[in-house]
């Protein structure tokens, strides 16, 4: 089969990929000579990892048929919805980024409505409404009722001062 | 509270607008005031650990007490508690009213060059409470006093393994190494076994694992009082009033006194004016009787340093500490 | 003891007690529901609130705080995928599927009657052992545990279809690698690159919330539609949801394994070194290795046994960790942890004094804590079909509220912003996996077992002086190292039996 086109060689090959990454790290890791009682270093363990992962992944790639019959990768996403699926990780991704700065109300109040909007909804009305709802709901029982303290954001300093 | 929330979303816009009235209106019967003596108190842990309890059992006094009128709590944890400083130091010149909460560990790890930023970026406000380091021994262990044990380690360390809640080079391994190199022993022969708290750490001693347990004072006194373990030594300077059978270290010609302070520090460059009110409060507050009801259900030792003697007492806990990472090579 | 129990079960049941106890569950189970706020937080908010109650009564709202929070966390792990609580992730293996089918209600109320179950069987344990258990619970050292996390890995092979041994096993060691990142027992930061925020390691909630709730609700996104007459299904699946009528012989088939689980489950959350999430995992492993090759294809596609084991389980482990709590003042868990605060804010000092000093207070502890059990089932039974019909709110508005719920919950416990954005990365590789067919369970549980295998193994080695020789001496070890070697060799042996005849 196709190398692109088995799912098993192409998961493996990001694992051995990670693997190496991993294994060239280790070599970073500090070792304390004065503990000669602890007999395990703090690389120990990871270079076990680092191998059994390596050697497990290019047992996958060369070896093993396991479940080679099943369908390939190119028919398993044929179909697949990548726009909206990449606009949402690519929203949420925006919303971590800038939670400090909007602040928990705007960013989620926004997240929402974008994510809304992505997947089609056409009623924008009614996505207004969910989405600050939804925001100021969350709000008020966070910080009203179990009084946790959400950061306010740059933006509203900006506009009414700390 | 789940069912509302269900019909918030299933029902048209037009409901859910009143809904969002009721809980505005709900709400705002729980007072938000907000005023210039409202103390906010930053905490570089997690919800529930030592940093936060602390916190908030004095922010509580403190308004219990009428001091201040209210206080607020922002955890904000991450990098063992670096994240905290950063953000004090970031965010300096709007924390006018905020105290960050900290203790010995953080000098430990700046010590240790782990953290980008140390606490000497901070301006030191108060001490406020104190634990003290206990050797702990189970019930019907050998060792009686602090010496039997010294004797023993001295024949071969690995006659007396030290568990501890604390990785190696953290504080309960750094306290149990001070106090064996003041009893003139070799402590970097020590076999430390790190936990990853000062409870479990407690059942690897219950379970026969290590026969001395180095922990704080407060997580070995109620086991010790039940007479299921024995207090060998505590590193406090004079023996303490709600632990009198419990001695220390001076008394058995060991020269180490160990104080893990909590206490307060406020952002960079904080007015002097604003210091010394924020450590009149905490004066204040420990005066009130709602402290010291919040102090001993939680069996904490009452430490006030404030001022110039604060940061004193910071340099010298840190030189001291430093000499002995330095011994261990652990730095 | 007779006397002490009577007493706490006059105390618990004053009206106002009840009354404090159904609005701590009420208030537990919304908390809970908030995937990232479990039990610690649900109780760490509680506390201030109570200052100043009476101590049966503030113990009474805790209990009903605690176990809300709990069956909060399976109720969102039931229906969106996102378990909020470390020991619900194991409930979403086989209940999210369920929910998937349509059968929500069934899926919850399974939940709910076997959660139930395991805090009666670890009461009715409790009640009956209690003088005992204190020694079980210090009867493990750290050889012990190693060993233990070794017997959890052999659960790997439950989440491993039929030739995906080797994609499950790889998974299981990248969730070890990950495991690996931040602070050593050594004192050392691993795999940090200098990021403050990686020095903590990644936390377990968050990556279990980023690899299941954020990679199912984008994975949904991404598969297309199954092209069907919108209008009849719509009908169907409403009153489907809220259906939660079990038959008498899914009951019958059941029951034995909430038995068996409840059991398994005390047992290791009497051990202060394991705890609920361990236990929830190696009942489903079990139950799973001793089910009939036919009901062995049903786990993780939503298998009621699949769903009872782990359920019963973390409950049962929930209740056996009291066990080191009140018998020995030493807590095993965050959970007990923050419960040992509230428990001393109300002048309780638990440790083996309070059983003979103080039985009066001992049992009231108890009492409260199985009534907060039965008050659940009484008040969340009814709710059942109302939470169920969530999953009814149209995909384009769920979806982005999944999303949001699961990043904020994962802000609420670190308030590190840096955190969202991790999480999203992992989602998106989770996606990656899904996509192609690598299974993600395992990963998570090597992630959990993996730090505590290290530690337990350095530790087990330095006490040793670097000899392996604690593998064989102690009999607790070898004992569990050789069930260990069972589990993984006798289902080779038969199958090779098998092909030979």
């Amino acid at each position: 089969m196709n190398f692109l086109n088995s799912k098993n060689k192409v998961g493996s090959s990001f694992i051995l990929l990670f693997s190496l990454i991993y294994l060239a790290a280790i070599f970073e890791i500090p070792v304390n000579e004065s503990l000669s009682y602890d007999v395990v270093s703090a690389r120990t363990l990871p270079y076990c990892l680092a191998l059994v992962a390596i050697l497990v992944c290019l047992l996958q790639i060369f070896v093993s048929a396991e479940d080679d019959s099943e369908e390939s990768l190119h028919t398993a996403i044929q179909g697949f919805q990548w726009r909206p699926c990449l606009q949402l990780t690519a929203a949420m991704f925006l919303y971590g980024m800038s939670f400090e700065f909007l602040g928990f109300l705007l960013a989620t109040f926004l997240f929402l409505l974008v994510g809304f909007a992505i997947l089609k909804e056409k009623r924008y009305l009614l996505s207004l409404a969910v989405a600050a709802g939804v925001a100021l709901f969350m709000w008020l029982v966070l910080t009203q009722l179990f009084s946790i303290h959400l950061d306010s954001g740059e933006v509203y300093r900006m506009f009414f001062g700390s | 509270m789940n069912l509302l929330n269900i019909k918030l979303f299933r029902t048209q816009y037009t409901k859910t607008s009143l809904r969002i009235l009721f809980y505005c209106v709900f709400c705002s019967v729980v007072p938000a005031a907000l005023g210039s003596d409202r103390l906010h108190f930053l905490i570089p842990g997690g919800a529930g650990g030592g940093w936060d309890t602390t916190a908030r059992g004095v922010g509580e006094a403190l308004t219990r007490s009428g001091i201040v009128a209210g206080a607020s709590y922002e955890n904000r944890s991450g990098g063992d508690g670096s994240k905290a400083i950063a953000y004090m130091i970031e965010t300096a010149d709007r924390q006018k009213n905020t105290l960050m909460i900290s203790s010995t560990p953080i000098i430990l790890k700046s010590l240790k060059n782990i953290f980008p930023q140390s606490y000497k970026d901070l301006t030191p406000v108060a001490a406020v409470v104190a634990d003290y380091g206990a050797f702990v021994v189970k019930a019907d262990s050998k060792y009686q006093k602090w010496q039997q044990m010294i004797a023993d380690y001295q024949l071969d360390p690995r006659n007396v393994r030290v568990a501890g809640g604390s990785v190696i080079g953290g504080m309960d391994h750094v306290v149990a190494a001070m106090a064996l190199s003041k009893s003139g022993t070799d402590a970097k022969a020590l076999r430390y076994i790190p936990y990853n708290a000062g409870a479990k750490a407690m059942v690897g001693l219950l379970s026969n694992e290590t026969q001395l347990l180095s922990t704080g004072l407060s997580e070995a006194i109620a086991l010790a009082e039940q007479g299921e373990v024995r207090i060998l030594a505590m590193t406090a300077p004079a023996r303490l009033s709600h632990a009198p059978s419990i001695p220390t270290l001076q008394e058995q010609n060991i020269d180490l006194v160990f104080t893990n302070w909590r206490g307060f520090f406020g952002a960079p460059g904080m007015s002097e004016e604003k210091v010394s009110s924020l450590q009149d409060s905490l004066g204040e507050m420990y005066e009130s009787k709602e402290w010291e009801e919040i102090r001993t259900q939680r069996g904490w030792s009452n430490l006030f340093i404030r001022g110039k003697e604060f940061t004193e007492f910071l340099q010298a806990q840190e030189s001291e500490m430093a000499i002995l990472v330095d011994d261990l090579g652990l730095r | 003891m007779l006397d002490g129990i009577l007493q706490g079960l006059n105390t618990a049941f004053l009206p106002i007690n009840l009354l404090l106890l159904f609005v701590g569950c009420f208030a537990g189970t919304f908390i809970g529901m908030l995937p990232g706020l479990g039990p610690v937080s649900a109780i760490a908010l509680m506390i201030p609130i109570t200052y100043g109650f009476d101590p049966s009564s503030g113990l009474i709202l805790m209990a009903g705080v605690y176990y809300g929070a709990v069956f909060g966390g399976s109720t969102s792990a039931i229906l969106i995928n996102a378990p909020g609580v470390s020991g619900a992730v194991a409930t979403a293996f086989d209940g999210y599927p369920m929910a998937q089918r349509g059968e929500a209600g069934r899926a919850l109320a399974l939940a709910a009657y076997s959660s139930f179950c395991g805090g009666t069987i670890g009461a009715v344990f409790l009640l009956i052992f209690v003088p005992f258990l204190a020694k079980v619970s210090l009867s493990f050292q750290s050889a012990d545990y190693f060993a233990l996390m070794l017997f959890g890995l052999t659960a790997i092979t439950a989440f491993a279809g039929k030739g995906q041994v080797l994609k499950a096993v790889l998974m299981a060691v990248l969730g070890l690698m990950l495991a690996t990142v931040g602070e050593d027992p050594s004192g050392i930061q691993r795999f940090t690159f200098g990021i403050t925020d990686l020095y903590d390691g990644i936390s377990f909630l968050l990556l279990s919330m980023a690899t299941f709730a954020i990679a199912e609700a984008l994975v949904v996104i991404l598969r297309p539609a199954p092209v069907e007459s919108e209008q009849s299904s719509q009908d169907v699946s409403f009153k489907a949801l809220g259906s939660m009528k079990l038959s008498k012989e899914e009951v019958l088939d059941v029951a034995p394994v909430v038995g068996r689980s409840s059991v398994l489950g005390f047992l290791v959350g009497v051990l202060p070194g394991a705890g609920a999430t361990i236990a929830s995992f190696l009942a489903y492993g079990m139950e799973r290795n001793l089910a009939s090759l036919k009901e062995k294809l049903k786990f993780g596609k939503g298998s009621l046994r699949g769903l009872a084991a782990p359920e019963s389980a973390n409950n049962a482990a929930s209740t056996g960790s009291f066990v080191p709590l009140l018998t020995l003042g030493i807590p095993g868990s965050a959970t007990t942890a923050v419960m040992l605060g509230a428990l001393l804010s109300y002048g309780v000092q638990p440790g083996p004094r309070l059983y003979i000093d103080n039985p009066a207070v001992f049992w009231s502890v108890i009492i409260s804590m199985y009534l907060g059990n039965v008050i659940l089932l009484v008040l969340n039974l009814p709710l059942i079909p109302y939470i169920s019909r969530l999953l009814d709110i149209p995909k384009q508005f769920l979806t982005p509220i999944i999303l949001f719920l699961s990043l904020i919950g994962v802000y609420l416990v670190s308030f590190n912003p840096f955190d969202l954005v991790m999480m999203v990365v992992i989602g998106a590789i989770a996606v990656f996996f899904r996509v192609l067919n690598f299974p993600l369970a395992p990963m998570l549980l090597g992630f959990i077992l993996g730090g505590m295998l290290e530690e337990n193994l350095r530790r087990a080695l330095m006490i040793s002086d670097g000899s392996l020789a604690f593998l064989w001496e102690r009999p607790i070890t070898a004992s569990i190292l050789l069930i260990t070697l069972a589990t993984v060799l006798i289902p080779q042996l038969l199958s090779m039996l098998r092909k030979n005849s």
